[in-house]
C-alpha cells in the first residue's frame, strides 16, 4: 500500500518538484510549482522550462541537464551564483528586499530499465535564509553609529580590490579623511555632539560617493573611502568636494551649532603596491594636511 | 577480501578500463557539452589509507593553494572523487565560462567557487559514471563539497577518514583543450568495495576476450 501513497507526498511536500525530458520539456509539475508560479499543472506540462521561465539562466541549466541525461550526474544550483534559477515571485510573507524567490535547486537522473530517460528537479525556497544571512552580514560589517562599514570590512574589501588590481591592472584610490579638532569639539560640546558630527560627516561623504565606492569608519574620527578603479586626480577632486561640503554644513544639535572642517590624504594604486603601502601614502598625506594647517587635501606620493 | 590482493595484471586491467571510461567521458563532454577536456592515461595504485593524504600532496608540484572539489559516489563502485585545481587555474576556468550568464553582482570569490564546483561536478560525474558503466554499475552522488587552501593532511582528511586498509587511487591529469587550464582527478575507493571491483574488472576482461 505504501507505494500507492508515495505520489501524495510529491503533492504536499514544501518544495517544487518537476520532471523534465532531455529538452527541458515538463512532464510533471507538482502542486507547489502551481502555487509558486500561478501556472496550473495542465498549462505547464508539455511546455519547456525555458518557455515557462523566460529569463532563466538557460546556458548553465542546459549544460547541467545534458550532463544529468548523459552521465546520470546530479547537478546542484546554489543560490549564491544563480539566485533564482527559475524566476518566480517571492512567496506571500517573504522577507522584504527580494524581487524574486531565492532558490537552491538540484537535478538528477530518473532511469527506466537502466537508462536515464528523464531528470527530476527539486526547488527549495531559501529566501528567508538568505535574508537572515544578509542581515547578519550587514550587521557584522557596519559601524553602528554612522552606518559606514567597519574596519574589518575595510580590510577584507581592500584585499579584494588588490586581487582585482593584480588581475586587471586597475587599482583603487584611497581617501582618508579626518575631522579637524574633533577632540576639542567633543570636550567643549559633549560626546553626543561629537557623535552627531560623525554621523553628519558620514552622511556628507555617502552622498558624494558613487555606488561602487565604499565609506568605512577607519578609526575614532577618521573615515576612509575606497574608490575602485579611480585615478589620483579624481580622488583629489572628490576629497576637495567633501572638504568644501563639510566646511559649509555646520552641525546643529540641541541648540548648539558649530561648523567643522576636515583634512584628507589621497593616494592611488600603482604597480607593486600592497594594502600597507597604499594606506601608508594616504596616511602620510593626511599628516601633511594636518601639519599644514588643516582643512586641506594632500596627495600621497 | 583485501585490496592488497590486486595483482599487477588486475591493476593493469583496471587502468585500461579507466582509460576507456575516461576516453568516453571526454568524448561525451566535448560532443554534448562543448567542454573540450583531454584526460591523460590514468595511473592506478594501491595506497595505504593512512598515507593517502601525503600521497596526494606529493602528486602536485606546489601544494600551497588549491581548489578541491570532492564528491562521494555511491553504488557497488563506491568512494570519493577529488578534483584538484591549482588556484590560478580556477580563475582561468571562471574566465573561460564567465560572462555567459553569471550574476554580475555576486562577489568574485563566490562566483569562482561555484563555477569550479559546477564544472568539477560535471567532470567527476562524467568520469565516474563512464567507469561505473563499464563495470556494470549505476552510481549516485552526494552533493559536491568545496575547499580551498593548502593541500595538507588536515584538508584531505576532512574527506578521507584515515584508517587501516588500502585505498585504490586512480589519478588522471586533465586539461581543457584550447584553454590552458589543467588539474588532477583522483578516485579513491576504499577497502570495502575492492572485492566487488576486482570481480567486476575480471568480468570486463573476459568480455573483451
Amino acid at each position: 500500500m505504501i507505494r500507492s501513497l508515495l505520489p501524495q507526498v510529491l503533492e504536499i511536500i514544501g518544495n517544487g518538484v518537476m520532471v523534465v525530458d532531455s529538452d527541458g520539456r515538463v512532464d510533471y509539475w507538482n502542486r507547489w510549482m502551481g502555487e509558486a508560479t500561478g501556472v496550473e499543472r495542465e498549462d505547464a506540462e508539455g511546455r519547456t522550462v525555458f518557455e515557462l521561465f523566460p529569463g532563466m539562466r538557460e546556458k548553465a541549466f542546459r549544460r547541467n541537464l545534458k550532463s544529468v541525461i548523459a552521465f546520470g550526474n546530479f547537478a546542484f544550483f546554489s543560490q549564491k551564483v544563480h539566485g533564482a534559477v527559475f524566476p518566480m515571485p517571492c512567496a506571500p510573507g517573504a522577507p522584504e528586499g527580494f524581487d524574486r524567490m531565492q532558490q537552491s535547486c538540484r537535478m538528477g537522473p530518473l532511469r527506466h530499465e537502466g537508462e536515464v530517460c528523464r531528470a527530476f528537479v527539486v526547488i527549495e525556497d531559501v529566501t528567508e535564509a538568505v535574508s537572515n544571512e544578509r542581515r547578519l552580514a550587514e550587521a557584522a560589517s557596519r559601524d553602528g553609529l554612522t552606518g559606514a562599514y567597519n574596519r574589518r570590512w575595510f580590510d577584507r574589501r581592500m584585499e579584494d580590490e588588490f586581487d582585482r588590481a593584480r588581475r586587471y591592472g586597475r587599482g583603487p584610490a584611497l581617501l582618508i579623511l579626518d575631522i579637524d579638532h574633533f577632540k576639542s569639539l567633543n570636550d567643549e560640546e559633549g560626546h553626543q555632539f561629537g557623535d552627531e558630527a560623525l554621523k553628519r560627516v558620514a552622511e556628507i561623504c555617502r552622498h558624494a560617493l558613487r555606488s561602487t565606492d565604499a565609506l568605512c569608519r577607519y578609526g575614532g574620527e577618521e573615515f576612509c573611502a575606497v574608490l575602485p578603479e579611480t585615478e589620483l586626480g579624481q580622488g583629489v577632486a572628490l576629497a576637495e568636494r567633501l572638504r568644501t561640503s563639510c566646511a559649509s554644513s555646520p552641525i546643529a544639535f540641541r541648540g548648539a551649532k558649530r561648523s567643522l572642517t576636515v583634512s584628507s590624504g589621497v593616494s592611488a594604486w600603482r604597480e607593486g603596491d600592497d594594502v600597507t603601502s597604499l594606506v601608508g601614502r594616504a596616511d602620510a598625506a593626511l599628516y601633511v594636511a594636518k601639519r599644514a594647517g588643516r582643512n586641506r587635501v594632500e596627495v600621497g606620493t | 577480501m583485501s585490496g592488497s590482493s590486486f595483482d599487477t595484471l588486475e591493476l593493469d586491467a583496471l587502468k585500461e578500463l579507466m582509460n576507456v571510461g575516461f576516453g568516453r567521458a571526454a568524448a561525451t563532454l566535448s560532443e554534448l557539452m562543448d567542454l573540450h577536456v583531454v584526460l591523460s592515461v590514468p595511473r592506478v595504485e594501491l595506497v595505504p589509507i593512512g598515507e593517502l593524504a601525503s600521497y596526494v600532496a606529493n602528486e602536485v608540484d606546489d601544494p600551497k593553494s588549491f581548489n578541491v572539489v570532492e564528491q562521494f559516489f555511491l553504488g557497488k563502485f563506491e568512494g570519493s572523487s577529488f578534483l584538484l585545481l591549482p588556484e590560478e587555474e580556477g580563475r582561468r576556468l571562471v574566465e573561460m565560462l564567465a560572462g555567459e550568464d553569471a550574476d554580475a553582482d555576486s562577489p568574485l570569490d563566490s562566483l569562482e567557487r561555484d563555477t569550479i564546483i559546477e564544472i568539477g561536478n560535471i567532470i567527476i560525474g562524467a568520469c565516474v559514471s563512464k567507469v561505473a558503466e563499464l563495470l556494470g554499475d549505476v552510481v549516485t552522488y552526494r552533493p559536491p563539497r568545496f575547499a580551498t587552501g593548502a593541500l595538507d593532511r588536515e584538508l584531505l582528511e576532512r574527506y578521507v577518514k584515515p584508517g587501516p586498509g588500502m585505498a585504490l587511487v586512480m589519478k588522471t591529469l586533465f586539461r581543457f583543450e584550447r584553454r590552458d587550464v589543467f588539474g588532477l582527478l583522483f578516485l579513491v575507493t576504499t577497502d570495502s568495495g575492492l572485492g566487488w571491483l576486482k570481480r567486476a574488472v575480471s568480468s570486463w576482461l573476459e568480455s573483451l576476450s
